[in-house]
């Protein structure tokens, strides 16, 4: 990393220096890629339009008191945050802004694992720490951050979406109830077959406009003229039986969603207490160690490369005294 | 722990109170739309007025029969004869609320009713294999039970006026 971190620097240094200073081989006037440069070594409105990239060129940076132009915005934690000093932003630090010091990435990992984990009784977590165990190190979850903001935003909005769906669902219903359906469906499905030339078959509306045989009203219908109307929302089935089929797929949906809905509360709770028993009662990890050909393993998970030829047991003699100077080398 | 047990509770009295609505939903529901004798209903249908009269209509879209019907089960009289008069009543090959092919085939649902022509969506026109019976009925999938249909007219020419009607809507919103 320190290699690294030279490498760049004499590089950026050596970019700085070739093309802020003019050589001195040259004359007072020059071009530099087809455009003047002066003999302080700026160039030209011109060029200082054209060439972006160029260190000192003041196209996209501020200019300090050395002369020297600086780009914007950089990660003020400077290489701590990792050698790219404009990752925070996307890399591009003229319309990236990250006003809070806070990672963009992180903040939407955290927010997605909040909504994920709130959706399906912490499961997702579960699945995140298996994944962490198998191809790096621990069963933990060290990419996500469950006191943070965003993961707890994360969590309220997905309990805010859910409520406003089965709120939403519920209204649906109260006003298909009072809705007659042949008021907003007028011929309109006769209209559907002269259009497409079907005869014969049912006219099927794929998002109901009531409800179901046996005249249970929809979980999500839609009485509204646009709906009942629209040539979209219609689909022919040859026979009854079809259409039953058609239905029968569609309650099954709404199986699904009673089951989401019933559970809304106890999933938000079962997530809670996973968070709970994570933090504070029970140890999850599990400390893996494996012993392949008298080799063991120090619990690197699954990639830990295993060495061809086994290296043999190094026997420690306790007998031995130590003699050194205590200070680790 | 507080925090913790604070959000059990809520979780499990708010799945009750969650669970205690959704019961009463489907209640209601169900009372809305089937009857509570399980008998049928009147479908609700165009609400345009009668402006028509069923001789007109007969004339203007039935297509005349050379022979008569045989029909092994006993109709009210006036279906019988609409049956016997006309191949089918309909303004087109797609909408034939009257046809007499559909009499080949029984009504799977119930027995005691016979298909005499099908509406707009599809759905089965039927008349109740009975003399005294000037019904007309309509086995509808979407909001209804197919084993007890629903009373689409109180009687056959009622029935065309409201073909009628679902025709001109039909027209108008081709339009």
């Amino acid at each position: 990393m320190v290699a690294d971190r030279q490498s760049r620097v004499t590089f950026l240094a050596a970019d700085l220096l070739s093309s802020a200073q003019p050589s001195p081989t040259s004359s007072q006037k020059t071009r530099v890629g087809g455009f003047r440069r002066h003999a302080s070594g700026r160039l030209s409105r011109r060029g200082r339009g054209r060439s972006m990239f160029t260190p000192g060129s003041r196209t996209c940076a501020y200019k300090t008191t050395s002369g020297l132009g600086k780009w914007p915005n950089k990660d003020p934690m400077g290489e701590m945050g990792g050698i790219n000093l404009y990752c925070f932003a996307l890399n591009c630090p003229v319309y990236g802004i990250d006003p809070l010091g806070l990672s963009f990435l992180d903040d939407a990992a955290n927010f997605s694992a909040g909504v994920g984990d709130n959706l399906t009784f912490g499961l997702t977590r579960v699945g995140r720490k298996g994944l962490n165990w198998m191809f790096s190190d621990g069963y933990e979850d060290p990419g996500v951050d469950p006191t943070s903001g965003s993961y707890v935003a994360g969590e309220v909005t997905e309990v805010t979406v859910e409520i406003a769906v089965t709120a939403g669902g519920a209204s649906l219903r109260h006003v298909a109830r009072l809705t007659v359906r042949e008021s907003l469906e007028g011929g309109a499905r006769t209209t559907f077959r002269r259009a497409n030339s079907l005869s014969g078959g049912f006219i099927h509306h794929i998002n109901p406009i009531k409800g179901h045989p046996g005249g249970a009203i929809a979980k999500y219908p839609l009485p509204f003229k646009w709906a009942a109307q629209g040539a979209w929302n219609m689909k022919w089935v040859p026979s009854r039986a079809a259409h039953q089929a058609e239905h029968a797929k569609m309650l099954a949906l709404e199986a699904v969603d009673d089951l989401r809905e019933s559970t809304l509360l106890v999933r938000q709770a079962a997530n809670q207490i996973g968070l709970y028993l994570d933090g504070n009662v029970c140890d999850w990890s599990v400390d893996v160690s494996a012993s392949v050909k008298g080799v063991e393993s120090d619990g690197g998970g699954l990639l830990a490369p295993i060495p061809e030829t086994p290296t043999p047991m190094t026997t420690i003699d306790a007998s031995a005294t130590y003699e050194g100077s205590g200070e680790g080398d | 722990m507080f925090y913790i047990i604070l959000i059990v509770v809520l979780a499990v009295i708010g799945n009750f109170l969650i669970r205690r609505f959704l019961a009463k939903e489907k209640l209601k529901d169900k009372t809305a739309t089937v009857s509570e004798a399980g008998l049928p209903e009147l479908a609700e249908t165009s609400s345009l007025p009668l402006s028509v009269q069923a001789k007109d209509i007969v004339k203007k879209w039935g297509k005349p029969s050379q022979s008569k019907i045989q029909i092994g089960v006993s109709l009210h009289p006036r279906v019988k004869e609409l049956l016997d008069e006309f191949e089918y009543i309909g303004p087109d090959n797609y909408f034939q609320p009257i046809n007499r092919s559909f009499i080949d085939k029984p009504f799977s649902e119930n027995k005691n009713f016979i298909q005499i022509g099908a509406w707009g969506d599809g759905s089965e026109v039927l008349a109740k294999c009975d003399a005294l019976d000037s019904c007309i009925y309509l086995a509808e999938i979407e909001d209804g039970d197919p084993k007890h249909p629903s009373i689409i007219a109180r009687t056959m020419d009622e029935f065309l006026v409201k073909a009628w009607n679902l025709n001109q809507d039909s027209l108008q919103l081709r339009k």
